[in-house]
């Protein structure tokens, strides 16, 4: 009821700038409009990326895939279809691997999201990264900060019982220069090295 | 800037292995572009070439110092007074470029496994072996043969785009519709080289490999699938409703 009740006030006020016709023209030249979209349309939401607190406003319909990328210039992750086809987005949100292109920044109020550029500590790499590394777990590397964090998480679940369980459980992110099999070999290497990860 | 390390190297390709691992050494190939399977035949050329020119640079500054042409390059430098030294070096292809052809091989084996009542085809082992010359980077290399194998399990049964006829555009432009091989469709796969330098093609002896990777890999499959069910398929991708019918 309350909203609905500001949320009328608001469009009352905007009808009444636009029947004013000098100034709506200047509302137009000064991009007022789109200060006003500004103020009504986005909204505020609470991240942690990284270890790092973030509080900003976003438009509703951000995915955190863009909003990462662009805002943040978090550039890593990357986008590969944007349909949750290939994996190429994947992060950590709360410990678990998910398509950051299918989340909106908005359902990620107040969770802990890791990317690619988390992983690392300092200069040294992530086991995984290192392994990925040894192993020539990439070709373009493309896809692979998603094929590391799905990977990272691999471990963490514990789909690690045998080379068909990995693939099985790493089909979620395409390679299409095919680094499969040295990937499988990289996941493999950091399960059995014991490190935590 | 080259580093030393690179004249103590006998063969181009020691040189070549270890310059990719400089960080410092810079690049300034300009005139070739990326493709066609001959960054490695004309940028690694070119590297060779300078390699050598920085040698004979160095010999020649040892002789002019009064020193042994088998002297230390350090000392050589530290004598001269010199930092470092520059050498650039233009590469050039040679006559032989129309004397010889410079084709590389490859050959696969494939084993397929078609299910008797779908006709769903399974790429179950793979053995690849190419020739393309020297290998100068052995895993990169088997890298690329396995992406070629695993690429041409698309090719020869998933991948097809189809284009609707009335506006040109693609139905299937999606990865839901147009199914690449993932992870759990790469099978057991075993890569070899023959590793012999082509002596004509360049000083190091090596012929690119990007291509044969993957040619000659979906008809391997198509007379694995001949053999196995006795059906010749002559278009790819090889479905399961080609089997069938
Ligand atoms: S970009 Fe998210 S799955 Fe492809
Ligand atoms: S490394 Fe190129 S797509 Fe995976």
């Amino acid at each position: 009821m309350i909203a609905g009740a500001i949320s009328s006030k608001k469009s009352s006020v905007i009808t009444a700038i636009a029947l004013t016709p000098g100034v709506a023209v200047k509302v137009a030249e000064s991009n007022a409009d789109e200060c006003f979209a500004q103020l009504f349309e986005k909204i505020p939401v609470k991240l942690t990326v990284n270890n790092k607190a973030y509080q900003t406003t976003v438009e509703p319909r951000v995915t955190l895939l863009d909003y990462l990328r662009e805002e943040l210039h978090l550039t890593g992750t990357k986008k590969g279809c944007d349909h949750g086809q290939c994996g190429a987005c994947t992060v950590h949100v709360d410990g678990q691997r998910i398509n950051f292109c299918l989340s909106l920044a908005v359902m990620n109020e107040g969770k802990k999201i890791t990317t690619i550029e988390g992983l690392a500590n300092g200069e040294t790499l992530h086991p995984m990264q290192a392994a990925f590394i040894k192993h020539d777990g990439f070709q373009c590397g493309y896809c692979t900060p998603g094929q590391i964090m799905s990977a990272v998480a691999c471990v963490r679940e514990g789909h690690t019982g045998s080379r068909a369980e990995i693939s099985e459980y790493m089909s979620g992110n395409i390679c299409r220069c095919v680094a499969y099999l040295n990937i499988v070999d990289a996941i493999i290497e950091v399960e059995e090295g014991g490190e935590t990860v | 800037m080259i580093n030393f390390q690179y004249l103590r190297t006998t063969t181009a390709k020691s040189a070549i292995a270890l310059l990719v691992k400089d960080k410092n050494a810079k690049f300034l190939a300009g005139g070739t572009s990326q493709g066609g399977s001959a960054t490695l035949s004309t940028v690694g050329s070119a590297v060779n070439d300078v390699c050598v020119a920085l040698k004979s640079a160095i010999a020649e500054l040892a002789a002019n110092s009064n020193m042994d042409a088998t002297a230390n390059f350090v000392d050589v430098l530290k004598k001269n007074n010199l930092p470092q030294i520059e050498v650039t070096k233009e590469s050039q292809g040679g006559k032989e470029r129309d004397n010889y052809s410079m084709y590389s091989f490859s050959i696969h084996f494939v084993q397929v496994k078609v299910h008797a009542l779908t006709g769903v085809v399974k790429v179950s082992k793979i053995v690849s072996v190419g020739d393309s010359g020297t290998i100068v980077s052995p895993k990169t290399a088997r890298s690329q043969m396995l992406g070629g194998a695993v690429g041409g399990i698309g090719m020869a049964l998933t991948e097809e785009s189809v284009i609707d006829h009335r506006y040109g555009r693609y139905i299937n432009n999606n990865f839901a519709d147009y199914h690449v091989p993932v992870n759990a469709d790469a099978p057991e796969i075993d890569v070899n080289f023959i590793n012999k330098p082509d002596p004509h093609i360049n000083p190091m002896g090596a012929k690119g490999m990007g291509e044969i990777a993957l040619i000659g890999f979906s008809a391997a499959v198509a007379n694995a699938v001949f053999n196995a069910t006795g059906k010749r398929i002559r278009t790819l991708p090889i479905t399961p409703d080609k089997i069938l019918t």
